[in-house]
């Protein structure tokens, strides 16, 4: 019988927004479960521009925060980018604590964080054809 | 010598991890450590140093254990984390990581809400000591 993925993955227009709906907690204890499903996402689709939402997510530990690391850099590897949406005020302390709200755009939840996102990458292809126009 | 409150052993296999922090926590609540919000926190720094412990000084190495103790201390509260490792480790040694380095946060939430953190080669012990409090205003830790 084959196990249920923590992960599901559903488009939203140019995002694809990753639900983590099979885990309360993120740990050491599954999160190569974790990366290993998201990784796997983001090579068989290139240049996805994913927003992982915790909304079901109830606590993590700095295994996972690694992990998220690992993912951003396997998006840009593959010119995708990486957001995140919906953590819960404890998460959130996690990621100040440890500077990583300096590295990671948090919306507060799905419905803004795919607008905003979407408003994100609409500025930077403008940026970028203004910048090509000028060369 | 101080008797420890709770004390629990483990294998050094991370699915056994979840268990003995629970357990910890509950009595970390009954004599009034931690109560409310505190417990992610307070679940966050024992975990962190469980996981240290079977991964980093055990190796998940089956046939070595970690043991987990916790102790009232006047206005303190101890853990010790005892991992049976051979590696040298020096918590003053690890700095804190750069926004996107991989490895060191762990270490980094510790000192943010532990008053002191101490790792004793010799006797193979991380001891962390916190105040009342700590996991709501950050332990400021100052060794």
């Amino acid at each position: 019988m084959s196990k249920t993925p923590l992960v599901d993955f559903e488009k939203h227009g140019v995002i694809c927004v990753a639900t983590i709906r099979a885990a309360k907690v993120l740990d050491a204890v599954n999160v190569n479960e974790f990366g290993r499903e998201v990784i796997d996402y983001v090579e068989a689709h290139p240049e996805t521009h994913l927003l992982i939402n915790f909304q079901h997510v109830h606590y993590l530990s700095s295994a996972v925060l690694t992990e998220l690391l690992r993912i951003k850099d396997a998006l840009e590897g593959a010119k995708g980018t990486l957001r995140l949406c919906a953590v819960n005020k404890d998460i959130r302390r996690v990621f100040e604590i440890t500077n990583l709200d300096k590295v990671f755009v948090i919306y507060d939840d799905v419905g803004s964080g795919v607008h905003r996102y979407e408003r994100a990458l609409e500025l930077e292809a403008e940026d970028e054809s203004w910048s090509k126009g000028r060369g | 010598m101080n008797t420890p409150f709770y004390s629990i052993t483990i294998p050094s296999d991370l699915e056994a991890m979840p268990e003995a922090v629970r357990g910890a926590l509950a009595r970390l609540a009954e004599h009034g450590w931690i109560e409310g919000e505190e417990e992610f926190y307070a679940r966050l720094c024992l975990e962190e140093a469980i996981v240290n412990a079977i991964t980093h000084a055990n190796g998940e190495d089956p046939g070595r254990t970690v043991q987990l103790r916790l102790y009232d201390e006047d206005a303190e509260c101890r853990i010790e984390v005892q991992d049976e490792g051979t590696g040298e480790f020096s918590p003053d040694a690890v700095p804190e990581p750069q926004p996107a380095q991989l490895r060191g946060r762990g270490l980094q939430l510790i000192r943010h809400f532990m008053n002191k953190v101490h790792y004793s080669q010799e006797d193979r012990v991380l001891t962390m000591r916190f105040r009342h409090k700590a996991f709501t205003n950050g332990g400021n830790c100052d060794e």
